[in-house]
């Protein structure tokens, strides 16, 4: 199909295709893209697309959205070591700068621990609990619908994001200045 | 204390998280290259089974809008169906537990049938010999609506669909005469599963998985007005459509096979196969609560409803009148 001056319309399927790729992609292209880079991404949401249309949308298992990102996430799985690598790639936390009367330098600084620390976290979780997660911090999800990507019980989805969440935020010493 | 070692609260947590990486994204060159990669990979074919309510709903002409949007409509609807239910019988109760063959039905008996009273049957079965009353130009669809709890409605739809429809209450049910071109008698029809115009019903895909679909976009993701059980929301979405209009026997057929996809929906025949059943049940007010659209397995006309309730329900049997205001003899 082409979409060059003077074609026939496509055909409805193709239009809707259109749309549904309009609404769904660039969410898609940016979850996809910050697990495992823009390259890759590029790919991987060309075959989530490719794959919905080679499977079958049930809504009443929950929306186009959760159904796309279901997919996208499962592909990723060939990804796991290429988004772990990356995590803990980012995962070295710059050393304290010298001057401590630098407030600019002390603040990038700290702003730099805080993505090592974070990535440092996301490189350690489990993969489906690091799935849920970033299906709802990443993707924009609701955890009912990332029950509904990941086709676990809404209950399981919950249950993943506390653990995940709780993991990243820390040891839960009583010591601790939270 | 090292970054590494506090604890971050939801809101760190949210913030870093939201953060990270957060200059990812496309921008319009790769979008525009992976669109044309996308569309140009996937056949027509394949994405029409893969996402049928898309499709649907971008290939089909809507009818006219009514006024103040989905949830004015759904709201307004459901007021004038409630306005009629309550004015009819006195109570809240559209649907009967009666399951009495509809009395002095104009419409021929299905033939005999085999004893599968029970047996459960694809719900595209109740619409397999689906078929419309031979209405010529100048007569009308009649439809006879009879409550258990004692009054009865009558209408009278015209072949031109444009012409004066005509609703009559019987004398207890206090709703009098009311007459009006499109069978607007609550207000404007449209884009509406309980007050549908001619346009949405020619619109509605006949297509079951992407009427399915639709039904799920249109009513289902809603929630209203049962947010808890979808599949009884479906269900009544279909009998609303069936009982506010005339609605042609393709459709009905798809109606039914599109309720098939709805998981919860569950069609047997009563009667000796003479009566089609489509019933839901769900959990609601700490008890278990049960809905049934009847179907005419003969014709794939609506026959009636019921609850289970002791005095509510309605059978409805159809027929062709000759004049406005006028019963089909016999």
């Amino acid at each position: 199909m082409s979409d060059e001056a003077g074609d026939p319309a496509p055909a409805p399927a193709a239009r809707a295709l259109g749309v549904l790729f309009d609404t769904h992609a660039p969410g898609l292209h940016r979850y996809l893209a910050r697990r495992v880079g823009s390259h890759d991404a590029e790919d991987l949401v060309a075959e989530t697309f490719l794959a919905a249309t080679r499977s079958r949308f049930d809504p009443w298992r929950g929306s186009e959205r959760a159904w796309l990102f279901g997919i996208a996430t499962n592909l990723l799985r060939r990804h796991l070591r290429q988004e772990v690598r990356g995590y803990a790639a980012q995962a070295r936390a710059p050393r304290e700068v010298a001057d401590p009367a630098d407030e600019v330098a002390i603040a990038r600084v700290h702003a730099a621990q805080r993505v090592a620390r974070l990535a440092c976290g996301l490189a350690a979780l489990p993969a489906d609990e690091r799935d849920v997660l970033l299906l709802v911090a990443w993707g924009g999800l609701e955890p009912s619908e990332v029950a509904a990507a990941l086709g676990v019980p809404a209950g399981t989805a919950r249950s993943r994001l506390h653990r995940a969440r709780r993991a990243l935020r820390g040891p839960t010493g009583e010591d601790d200045d939270a | 204390m090292p970054e590494r070692q506090r604890i971050w609260s939801e809101n760190e947590l949210d913030a870093a998280l939201a953060g990270f990486r957060a200059d990812a994204g496309p921008d319009a060159a790769t979008l525009r290259r992976l669109r044309r990669r996308v569309t140009g990979t996937a056949g027509d074919a394949g994405v029409r089974d893969a996402f049928p309510a898309v499709v649907a709903e971008r290939a089909v002409p809507r009818g006219r809008p009514a006024p103040g949007g989905r949830a004015f409509r759904w709201l307004a609807a459901a007021a004038a169906a409630a306005a009629v239910v309550a004015t009819v019988s006195g109570v809240a109760a559209v649907t009967s537990g009666g399951g009495a063959a509809p009395a002095a039905s104009p419409v021929p008996a299905a033939p005999p049938a085999p004893p599968v009273d029970g047996v459960p049957v694809p719900a595209a079965e109740l619409g397999r010999h689906a078929s419309d009353l031979e209405v010529a130009p100048g007569q009308y669809l009649y439809r006879r609506t009879e409550y258990a709890a004692g009054p009865f409605l009558q209408e009278w739809i015209p072949h031109d669909r444009s012409g004066t429809w005509l609703l009559r209450g019987s004398p207890d049910s206090e709703i009098g005469e009311l007459r009006s071109a499109s069978g607007e008698y609550f207000g404007p029809r449209g884009d509406s599963w309980q007050q549908p115009s001619q346009e949405f019903l020619a619109g509605l895909p006949r297509d079951p998985d992407a009427l399915a679909a639709l039904l799920q976009s249109d009513v289902v993701r809603r929630g209203a007005p049962y947010p808890d059980a979808p599949d009884h929301a479906a269900l009544v979405a279909v009998a609303s459509l069936l009982r506010s209009t005339a609605v042609p026997a393709d459709l009905r057929a798809a109606l039914y096979a599109a309720l098939d996809r709805v998981p919860g929906i569950l069609a047997h025949l009563e009667d000796g196969g003479r009566r089609g059943v489509l019933g839901v049940e769900w959990d609601a007010d700490g008890a278990r609560q049960r809905y049934e659209l009847l179907v005419d397995p003969a014709t794939g006309r609506m026959s009636g409803e019921r609850t289970g309730a002791p005095g509510s329900g309605s059978t409805v049997s159809w027929g062709v009148a000759d004049a406005l205001g006028v019963p089909p003899a016999g």
